[in-house]
Parts: structure tokens; sequence; C-alpha cells
């Protein structure tokens, strides 16, 4: 178990190093990217329609073995040997997925067209913890009035390890669209799943792919999420 | 798992537990949000103590949420254990920077002038402290001769993601009754928080730190003056609220999210250019860091 948790201490160093680099400022930028290389003109094309991103801070880890099919005595022996595991996992995960590496993983991506909306500025906001906000409240959670404003959150970050079906990253999101003009909308939530392989890493030789795996099957989630919104 | 530093409240209900003094054991942690009309004279006076609840600036933690599984309730003390040290570790260039800046008295300043602007409060006598733990409020509610007590907690937070800086109070009003007073009951319990938000804050929390940090704290001090100011101004604003006025909120059109709380407008404006003071199980007060 030490040797567990100085390998996870080691990922977490190495992957701290790696976001030193990473200043992910909150700054709005558009997608897909002007292509200009005149600032006026690339001002000029901004569009007017705004899509708000939340990323989350959570990061949860859920670790089950092979007694967890033994009912309870065998889901409290499973627990007890898994716990520290757990904790690691779900430190380690905090770490490697948190809004940083969420933001990083969007950025790449063209989110109005995966989400079907028209061309927009992508806005990444500050995560917000409660719950009974991000997944209850029907407004605007931006001060934002644009009329072409939409917004998605990140509501799920969940890595799991059964035994039978190895290891996978869960996500949830949810999809808030207000060009309807209302100042209440509906919320459009999904998820997306899908396995890892390299995660967690054992090695601190492993961290940069395990992280690089971590950021595609996140991209992974978000778009197999994106892709069961209906065009409005 | 919001873990805003209530430590002190936490070690005060521990020694309720054990204070001969009182027979039952009362909740000081619960209460109603507003406080009956009845119950607010109190011509004999009011004992109440002010607790400046952070010697220096607090670090909060925020873990998320936790998988309920067997093993959820030691995963919650070890990640919180974690968080707390990361974040004391993430902190320290901040505290080195405020180490000559002293923001205990202008807490202190700013929760005396609060309560100083609610006329029938009467609070006398008025003890207060800058080290919690120095005088625990059920020694301070056992001795006083008043029939009500009035507590006072404030202090002043970076926030998880230190995007935001923090004040708060938490307003407590309790009647002492039975023999020698022994039965405690919370007549009002508020939280009242101003938050001053840095602008395009960065997603790592020691680069938005170093912004607070930077020329000596200089932001770190400005936002920690403009949000006792604003908490002044709220202390009395939220004792005077009643249970009509707080149903009126739930009836606004006008809600937004500030500082990661969701609620009614209040007032926008009052504290300059883009704040505002918005509804969210008590008043909470947002506005931008002046860079």
């Amino acid at each position: 178990m030490l040797k567990m948790k100085s390998s996870y201490a080691a990922a977490m160093a190495a992957i701290s190093c790696a976001l030193s680099g990473a200043a992910l400022a909150q700054e709005a930028s558009t997608s897909p990217a002007p292509a200009t290389t005149e600032a006026a003109a690339a001002v000029a094309a901004a569009p007017a329609c705004e899509l708000h991103v939340f990323p989350t801070i959570e990061g949860q880890a859920q670790t089950t073995g092979w007694l967890s099919g033994f009912g309870i005595i065998g889901a409290v022996a499973d627990a007890s040997a898994n716990k520290n595991r757990n904790v690691g996992d779900a430190a380690y995960l905090k770490e490697a997925l948190g809004p940083a590496m969420q933001v990083d993983a969007l950025k790449a991506l063209d989110l109005a067209a995966a989400l079907k909306l028209p061309a927009s500025q992508v806005i990444f906001e500050t995560p917000i913890a409660d719950r009974n906000v991000t997944t209850k409240a029907g407004n605007r959670l931006s001060a934002s009035t644009a009329p072409c404003y939409a917004e998605l959150i990140v509501t799920q970050n969940l890595y799991t390890k059964r035994a039978i079906y190895g290891r996978a990253l869960n996500n949830r999101f949810i999809v808030k669209d207000f060009r309807t003009g209302k100042s209440k909308t509906d919320l459009q939530k999904g998820r997306g799943g899908n396995g890892l392989s390299l995660f967690p890493p054992k090695t601190t030789e492993e961290a940069e792919g395990a992280e690089k795996e971590l950021r595609d099957v996140f991209t992974k989630n978000f778009l197999e999420f994106a892709g069961t919104l209906k065009a409005k | 798992m919001r873990l805003i530093a209530k430590a002190g409240l936490a070690a005060a209900l521990a020694l309720l537990a054990a204070n001969p003094a009182f027979a039952g054991s009362p909740n000081l942690a619960k209460g109603p949000q507003t406080l009956a009309e009845k119950d607010r004279a109190a011509p004999e006076g009011r004992a109440v103590q002010i607790v400046v609840d952070t010697p220096q600036i607090g670090a909060t933690v925020e873990i998320g949420r936790v998988i309920p599984d067997l093993a959820a309730g030691s995963k919650i003390t070890a990640l919180t254990s974690m968080a707390q040290r990361e974040a004391d570790f993430a902190i320290t260039p901040l505290r080195s920077a405020l180490k000559n800046y002293d923001a205990n008295t202008k807490a202190l300043d700013a929760a005396k002038a609060g309560l100083a602007a609610v006329p029938w409060l009467n609070p006398t006598p008025l003890e207060t402290a800058v080290q919690p733990g120095a005088t625990q409020p059920l020694d301070f509610i056992a001795v006083a001769r008043t029939p009500t007590v009035g507590l006072v907690r404030i202090g002043y937070y970076l926030s998880p993601d230190a995007t935001r800086i923090e004040a708060r109070a938490d307003l407590e009003i309790v009647r002492k009754a039975g023999k020698g007073g022994g039965t405690v009951t919370v007549l009002v319990l508020q939280h009242v928080t101003s938050n001053v938000v840095l602008d395009k804050p960065s997603f790592v929390v020691r680069e938005n730190v170093a912004r607070w940090s930077a020329k000596d704290g200089e932001l770190a001090r400005s936002a920690i003056d403009r949000a006792l100011g604003q908490l002044r101004d709220l202390i009395p604003q939220s004792l005077a609220l009643d249970a009509g006025k707080v149903a009126a909120f739930a009836t606004r059109t006008d809600v937004a999210q500030g500082a990661g709380r969701f609620g009614p407008v209040v007032e926008r404006g009052t504290a300059g250019p883009g704040s505002m003071v918005i509804w969210s199980k008590g008043l909470v007060g947002v506005m931008p860091a002046s860079n």
C-alpha cells in the first residue's frame, strides 16, 4: 500500500508540474477559432452567441473488487480493502481531471457545433460547487444578458474500477439553451462513459500517458453526450 | 461537503456536552432564519460576544461529493485532511503577504459597527475576542446576566479555488430559561457573507493566490476591507429581516448566481459597479475585485 501511495504522490507531482505551464485564465474564445491574422477582423467576426461552460471541481472514485458480489460481509471486506485506494484515486482524479484539464480538453473541440448550437463565443466560468445550483437552477448562471446564450455544465466526474468491467470514467453534463428568450429554460441532462486502460498510472513515467487518456476519454464522454442532443 | 472553518462552532458544541451549567444539549448550529418581533426588544440589556474566527486569513476546502459506500466516512475524513493540508500550503504566500495587516481589528470593528446599527439589540455588556478558542460561547452564555444573549462569529477566508475572498458573520441570539438559565433556546441563527471575486481568475489555485498576494497583498487587503465593509452594512439588514420579507424574496423574478450561490437578487450596485446582494439561506454580497 505504501508503494501505491508513493506512486500516486509521484503521479500527482508530475501532473502538478505539467499544470504549472498551463495558465488557463478564463478568457473567451470563439468556436471555431478564427483563422484570420488581423485582430480587428477577428473582433468583427466574433459571433454574437455565447456559450458559457462551467467545469466541475468534482472527482469521485469508486473501486470495487471480487468480494463485492458476496453480500454485505463481502462488501464490508471489499470496501475496507479498497479504502485507501479509493481515497488515492479520488485525490489523484481530482487533481488530474480538475477544471484546468476539462477546459483544456473542451477547448480543443468545436463545442458549439458539437452541441448543435450556432457559432458561439465560448466563455469558461469558475466552477460552482453547490449541486443544487448546477443541477436544478433553470436560470442563467452568468451575468450575461446576450439574447443568444447557452450553458454547458459538467456535473459528474466519476472514475470506477470494477472486478468484471474494469476501469472507466463517467461524466454527466447539462445543457441549457436560452435562445427562446425566456429567463428560465429546461435542463437537458445526459451522460457519457468509456473505459480506461492506463489510469491510474503505476509509475511517474506513466503519468503523462494516463493524463492524456483521461482527457481523451473525457472528450469522448462529452461527445457521446452531445450526440444525444437534438438540434433546435 | 462545504467545510467553511466551523471548527469554533464544533468546539463550542463539544464543550456544551461537557458543560454542567446546561441540563440538555441545545444545538447552537441550528435555529430560525429570522427573529420574531416579540423577541427583539431587550430593555434590560443583552449580553453580546463577538469572536474573530480567523487569527489569519482562513483556508477553506471543498472535496465535492463522495461515493456513499461503506467506507465513505473515513474517505471524507481522509480527503478533507488531505485537502486541508493542500489548502494551508497553497495559501502560504498570501498569509505571508498579509503578515503586517491587522484584519482582525478591522473584522471586530465591522461587527461592532454592524451591531451598533441595530436599534433594538442593546448589546450590553459587549465582549470581544480576537483569538478563537480563548473564550467559548457556552461559557459566555453561562455567565451572562441577561435573559437573551447574542453571539457573533466573524472571519475572512480564501475560497477553495482561490477565486474569491469571503468575509462571513454568523449571528445568533439565544434565550436562557429554566432554573439558573440552564435551558438554552436558539431564537435566530443567520449567516451573512460578502465575497470579493477575482476578474478572469485562473483555474490554477496558485496563480490566483499569486494575484491576491502581489505587492504585499494589495488586492487581498482591498478585498478584505471591502468585504468587511459590506458585511458591516449587511449585519443590520440581516437582523432586520422577518418571515414576511424572506418569503417575499421567493417571489422576485430577478435571480442570479454569485460566488457559487444562487437566489433572488435583493439589491444591485449598492457596494459599487457590478456588486449585488442575493438571498441564499442568508444575505450573500458579491462584488468584483478592483484590479
